[in-house]
């Protein structure tokens, strides 16, 4: 596994905050217990897949600071897309919609999921300042109101 | 020398003696002249006074006479007036009097006709003007009665149609009202029967389908 795994497996804004802040850690350790503190706190305090790629990383075994300066870096500028959407996710969704998201846009995509019962379905996508509703509400709200005349008359009868 | 001077002072002092007694002596003379003057024209006056007061008494005295005697010949005539003649007079004292009274009474009758006369045409104009008041009073009364009625109905016509006007926007905001309801209501009925209706497999499949439109739409775009 290399950077690119780890991209690979960063779905959320969350996922992303979590590895900084490991990250972090990592970092601070280094300076701790005459250079043991970083191996100490890699194999006790990082999850495990994360500290299994860095250990499999050549770039990171030859100048661990720099590999992890990098990598905060680049997860920190991580494109985000906003998503509310009508329902809660299991695991598999958000794997799914972030490989989705990834496939569409590119690997270093966060995406940031809000939940809101009222969309019925579909999503409300902001990216980069943009903003689409492609959600069931919007579709009902207008297929309602072209509707809405035919049934007041049903309603008047 | 002095001897003759003596007699020249002395002859002096008698010539100015003389002249003294000369001076008082027509002084004394002049003064009673002038009194005698004044004496006799106070008399003259008294004289010619005294002759007008006698002048006119004497005046007086005659007309008195005279008067007296016409007082005398009337009376003397009047006595001789014979006592017919008297008669007379009296009848026709009486005669021009019940002549004065009967023109009197015509006149009096006249006027009185006249006045009834007069009378009865002002009542006539009276009554005239009355009937032709009464008439254009009656008329602006129909007129204004009809001006009234007029501006009632219109007025109530307004206020009908200001009252219809708010009941059918009052009874629109109602209806709409309702129907906002009814159509919340049913959209809400809608809503949940339709997320019922949708499974987790669907929800995911419109999530995606919505990434795919907005990528064809140009919202996403891949990294560079």
């Amino acid at each position: 596994m290399n950077k690119a795994d780890i991209y690979l497996r960063i779905k959320t804004q969350e996922d992303a905050d979590k590895l900084i802040e490991e990250v972090d850690l990592l970092v601070s350790s280094s300076y701790e217990g005459k250079g043991q503190g970083l191996t100490v706190t890699l194999n006790s305090k990082i999850r495990a897949w994360i500290a299994d790629s860095l250990k499999n990383d050549p770039d990171f075994l030859r100048d661990p600071i720099s590999y992890l300066e990098k990598l905060k870096k680049d997860v920190a500028g991580f494109d985000k897309i906003e998503m509310a959407i009508s329902y809660q996710p299991t695991y598999e969704n958000i794997e799914r919609l972030s490989q989705t998201v990834k496939r569409l846009i590119g690997v270093n995509t966060l995406i940031k999921l809000i939940y809101d019962p009222t969309l019925l379905g579909g999503a409300v996508v902001i990216y980069k300042g943009n903003y689409r509703d492609y959600t069931l509400r919007k579709i009902f709200d207008n297929e309602f109101s072209k509707m809405k005349v035919d049934l007041f008359k049903i309603i008047a009868h | 020398m002095p001897n003759q001077d003596q007699t020249v002072i002395y002859i002096l002092l008698l010539i100015l003696a003389s002249f003294g007694v000369l001076s008082i002596a027509l002084t004394m003379a002049y003064l009673r002249l002038v009194q005698r003057f004044i004496s006799l024209k106070e008399k003259k006056d008294r004289e010619s006074g005294a002759d007008l007061i006698a002048n006119a008494q004497k005046s007086a005295e005659e007309i008195i006479k005279n008067a007296n005697l016409k007082a005398s010949e009337i009376i003397t005539s009047a006595e001789i007036f014979p006592q017919q003649e008297s008669k007379l007079l009296q009848q026709k004292i009486a005669e021009a009097a019940q002549i004065y009274l009967n023109k009197y009474q015509e006149g009096l009758t006249l006027a009185q006709q006249e006045s009834a006369k007069n009378l009865s045409g002002i009542s006539e104009d009276i009554k005239n003007a009355v009937v032709g008041e009464i008439a254009k009073f009656s008329r602006t009364i129909q007129q204004e009665t009809l001006t009234s009625k007029e501006k009632i109905a219109q007025a109530i016509k307004e206020a009908y149609q200001k009252a219809e006007g708010d009941v059918n926007d009052y009874k629109e905001i109602r209806f709409k009202q309702v129907d906002e309801k009814i159509f919340i209501l049913l959209s809400e009925i809608s809503r949940k029967v339709l997320s019922k209706e949708i499974s987790l497999e669907e929800h995911e499949k419109l999530v995606i389908k919505a990434l795919e439109e907005a990528k064809s739409e140009g919202i996403l775009h891949e990294q560079s």
